[in-house]
């Protein structure tokens, strides 16, 4: 409401005009006062919805298959620019695996053992580029960055790109927020 | 028979007396004047200059904001061709980062004066402008997430131009000789970009503001001196 002070001003000084306030002109004037108010609470940013995330969304299929999802064992996912290792406790048919934030590349590196034998292991890369534009979501919010235009530069593994950008439903949770970013077929 | 013969008479005497009072009042009946419409002066008879005091307090009374608005209008009638030229920088702390930028803007468009017959000329008005901005603006932000070290990225542009439409409304007010106040309510609308890094979006446009709002509305409280040259006419008032 920084305004509600200028405009009572106006109206202190238009009613030293006795012909301002006549009963007719204060009538017309009246609408005007309230869409004027009205306006003050449309100054807000709006919400904190953020759909911006370095995520990758990867889900697994069958490759006689590309409808139907498959799960896989893995030991553990290395991710460049990064030294840790992602380590999954059971099967999983989708992950999500952060991409780096510092660079507009990201190498990953998939460990996996056979469900059916643990002592086959097998290493898969995956790497992958994107670009990145910056935005101002709202002043608290802050900015953000948004990974678009996702590439595949090398790969050994059977694959397919869904969506080139990684963005999240700000309102929803777990990898089913997240759009899908690429099928791998095993 | 006789009687007949009266009666007749009588209102033969009748018919022409009433046809003689018709012909006199048609005499004496004044000529019809064919009243024409006077011709609207659409000549100017003023300038009217002013600032933006809110801009003007806003810079004074904080860090944030620096700016200053310049507002001008000639009239023509009941018709305002208005020009407004400004300038902000702003100083804005995000949640996660730091945003500034600084620029320069104008608008310009026509307002209708809805108190025509009014003897000050104060105006209750509705018009509409048209904005242009160049200015530039520079983001240092903070991005984290869990697998890696916080990064902290630093983007900016430099000369992005953009452009938009805005409906106005709002009162002028004729306080003391050539001194006029008022308030102008801004709709803002149809904000659009030029120039920028892709890999940046416009935040804040000097003279719209935030650009991802595709409808903003703006506030002015104005003080105006009046320079005129000539009285207006205004329609003869009724006794």
């Amino acid at each position: 409401m920084k305004f509600t002070l200028p405009l009572f001003i106006t109206i202190i000084l238009a009613s030293l005009k006795p012909w301002f306030v006549s009963s007719r002109t204060i009538i017309k004037f009246v609408p005007l006062v309230f869409i004027v108010l009205l306006l003050a609470s449309c100054f807000s940013e709006g919400d904190c919805l953020i759909s911006a995330t370095n995520k990758l969304h990867i889900q697994f299929k069958k490759k006689s298959n590309h409808a139907l999802d498959t799960t896989i064992a893995f030991t553990g996912i290395s991710v460049s620019g990064s030294d840790s290792i992602v380590v999954f406790k059971s099967l999983v048919k989708e992950i999500l695996i952060p991409a780096d934030i510092h660079n507009t590349f990201t190498k990953l590196i998939f460990h996996r053992i056979n469900t059916a034998d643990s002592s086959v292991t097998a290493t898969d890369t995956l790497q992958v580029s994107y670009t990145k534009q910056t935005k101002v979501i709202t002043r608290d919010c802050g900015a953000y960055t948004f990974y678009q235009n996702l590439k595949i530069i090398q790969t050994n593994l059977q694959s397919k790109i869904i969506s080139t950008s990684l963005l999240k439903d700000p309102t929803g949770s777990g990898p089913s927020a997240y759009a899908v970013n690429f099928q791998i077929y095993y | 028979m006789p009687s007949i013969f009266r009666y007749t008479i009588s209102i033969c005497v009748a018919f022409f007396l009433c046809a003689l009072v018709q012909a006199q009042e048609k005499k004496n009946a004044a000529p019809v004047k064919k009243i024409t419409a006077p011709k609207i002066d659409y000549s100017p008879t003023g300038i009217r200059v002013g600032t933006d005091v809110i801009s003007l307090v806003k810079t004074s009374s904080g860090k944030t904001f620096r700016g200053w608005e310049l507002n001008g209008d000639i009239d023509f009638s009941k018709y305002y061709v208005a020009v407004d030229i400004g300038s902000w920088a702003k100083d804005i702390t995000l949640g996660n980062g730091n945003y500034h930028n600084a620029g320069n803007y104008f608008r310009a468009g026509v307002d209708v004066n809805f108190l025509g017959k009014d003897p000050d000329r104060n105006m209750f008005f509705i018009g509409f402008r048209v904005g242009r901005s160049l200015f530039n603006e520079s983001l240092t932000y903070q991005a984290t997430s869990p697998l890696f070290t916080p990064a902290l990225n630093s983007v900016n542009n430099s000369r992005v131009s953009g452009g938009w439409g805005e409906f106005t409304t709002g009162l002028r007010v004729k306080v003391w000789k050539g001194l006029w106040m008022g308030y102008t309510a801004r709709m803002k609308f149809a904000p659009s970009t030029h120039g920028n890094d892709p890999n940046f979006l416009p935040y804040d446009m000097p003279g719209y503001g935030i650009v991802s709002n595709k409808i903003w509305w703006g506030f002015n409280y104005q003080v105006f001196w009046r320079f005129g040259w000539k009285q207006p006419k205004l329609p003869a008032v009724k006794k």
